[in-house]
């Protein structure tokens, strides 16, 4: 059942994922072709940083002005990746306090926007292995 | 707002692109050893924090939490 299940997924995501890589999608996602990275179709070089924190301390609206400081800084030195923690998992303020349940103070998607920011970067671990 | 859509929603501001990472390796911030500690509240019986890797059931939570993270907004 896991098995057809997962190949239902590849089935759903992996032709569709070609497809974008083929048209060269303009949607403001890095992707890949090759060994490269892309971004709107053009070679793509990221000079990037660890954040493990902004999450957490954007939870806290009187602290969010360190986050906004922290890409403020960031871009102005020519940075434009950013690696961070999208999780946080029981303990103190976490995001998913038991298994499926969720802190709204953390994090709400508020429309389909949003899934569009993560689904490229699942689908491209298929992507590289399965279309290149 | 919330705290990692404002996150999402600065970098984007300031022209930096986000790697979310969704689970950790180690323990901090929970990690697999959170994870199989919830399965072991619910009965299951392992022996390591690397069981995140071979439990159905560890596995289930989070395959569940890739897809609340990705797919589903609905489910909010």
């Amino acid at each position: 059942m896991k098995h057809f299940a997962l190949v239902f997924l590849l089935a759903i995501l992996v032709p569709q994922e070609c497809f974008h890589a083929t048209v060269e999608a303009r949607d403001g996602f890095v992707r890949t072709r090759g060994i490269h990275f892309t971004l709107n179709g053009y070679p793509y070089y990221a000079n990037g940083f660890n954040a493990y924190w902004l999450m957490y301390t954007a939870s806290d609206p009187s602290q969010r002005f360190k986050v906004s400081n922290a890409f403020r800084e960031a871009a102005s030195h020519g940075l434009t990746v950013a690696r961070t923690w999208a999780f946080s998992d029981g303990g103190y303020r976490p995001l998913q306090y038991s298994p499926g349940f969720y802190n709204e103070q953390m994090f709400m998607v508020k429309d389909q926007d949003f899934r569009h920011f993560f689904c490229p970067l699942t689908c491209h671990f298929l992507l590289g292995v399965l279309c290149s | 707002m919330k705290g990692l859509d404002f996150v999402i929603s600065e970098a984007r501001k300031y022209g930096i692109k986000l790697i979310l990472s969704l689970v950790n390796n180690y323990e901090n911030f929970g990690g697999k050893k959170q994870y199989v500690n919830w399965a072991r509240s619910h009965g299951q019986y392992l022996t390591s924090d690397d069981d995140f890797f071979r439990s159905p059931v560890v596995k289930g939570y989070y395959m569940n939490h890739v897809r609340v993270s990705t797919v589903s907004p609905l489910a909010w």
